[in-house]
């Protein structure tokens, strides 16, 4: 299982929310608060600690969990290497670039990331599939037209949607999935369980 | 303040928000702010913010979550102001 986040730092919607009065005191709890206040780069923080719950997010509702609106409940390490909710734990990736910031949450499993930027007039949706499917395609060593990510709806879900399923020839691929896409940038990572890389390599030795 | 009116003031507040115009012009109590309006996760927060400012009341996280649709946020603020 995997969940992921991309944030465009400078796109002007997030620059407008970082500068809102109150935005940062909703998401972030107090501890989380004074890494921000010592950070050299207060937005690319703030949106490393955003992305990094929202990764969490998406991986607790793939655990079955329905974590809600509770940002600050969602806590981010100061060295950025793990997140926790409850008596949950996870494992953090945090890539920290000069226009934007990737989080990768797992339970410890294996991952393949990648964050691109598709150029303006692509259908950031699209394109986020499109790479979700094209590392997957390198990971199985299959052509990438046998996959397809599909979303089903969940009731309860905040946007009534569940977390993307990677299908390979029609049938449930060993590989978790997740998509994110903001601004300019599209993000995809892979959760590589046991059964994932026994798949890869049955199919490089095929 | 009738329930149109603050169907009509939350519309507003999510408007700069929403990426779906077609579904912001069609949009009725049972419209989804996430799934509908395609409001990104980030915006929510900023969403909740405004509508404390605009109604002057304080939205709980647990009230926040309960919100997915627009007649969710109008009955949440109708509640708040008794």
């Amino acid at each position: 299982m995997v969940g992921n986040d991309v944030v465009a730092i400078h796109a002007a919607e997030n620059r407008a929310s970082f500068a809102r009065p109150g935005y940062v005191e909703r998401v972030l709890s107090p501890r989380e608060r004074r890494v921000l206040a010592r950070a050299p780069r207060p937005e690319a923080c703030f949106w490393s600690q955003f992305a990094a719950k929202e990764a969490a997010y998406k991986l607790l509702v793939q655990l079955g969990e329905l974590p809600g609106f509770g940002h600050r409940e969602i806590e981010v390490s100061e060295s950025l290497d793990a997140v926790t909710w409850r008596d949950h734990r996870f494992e953090l990736r945090a890539e920290v670039r000069p226009r934007w910031v990737h989080a990768v949450v797992t339970a410890g499993a294996p991952v393949v990331a990648r964050v691109l930027e598709p150029g303006a007039g692509h259908d950031p949706s699209g394109e986020v599939r499109a790479l979700g499917r094209a590392l997957a395609a390198a990971v199985l060593r299959v052509p990438w037209e046998r996959l397809e990510i599909r979303r089903a709806e969940l009731a309860g879900a905040w946007d009534g949607h569940g977390p993307p399923e990677l299908l390979l020839d029609g049938e449930r691929a060993p590989l978790a999935v997740s998509l994110s896409h903001d601004g300019p940038f599209v993000a995809a990572a892979l959760g590589i369980g046991r059964a994932g890389a026994a798949l890869a390599e049955a199919a490089g030795a095929g | 303040m009738s329930k149109d009116e603050v169907f009509e003031k939350v519309l507003a507040i999510i408007k700069p928000f929403a990426k779906a115009p077609e579904a912001l012009a069609s949009a009725g109590m049972e419209t989804s702010i996430l799934k509908d309006l395609k409001v990104n996760s980030a915006r929510l927060v900023d969403v909740v913010l405004e509508i404390e400012d605009a109604f002057g009341i304080e939205v709980k996280d647990e009230d926040a979550d309960k919100v997915k649709t627009i007649g969710d946020a109008v009955t949440l603020i109708l509640a708040a102001k008794g």
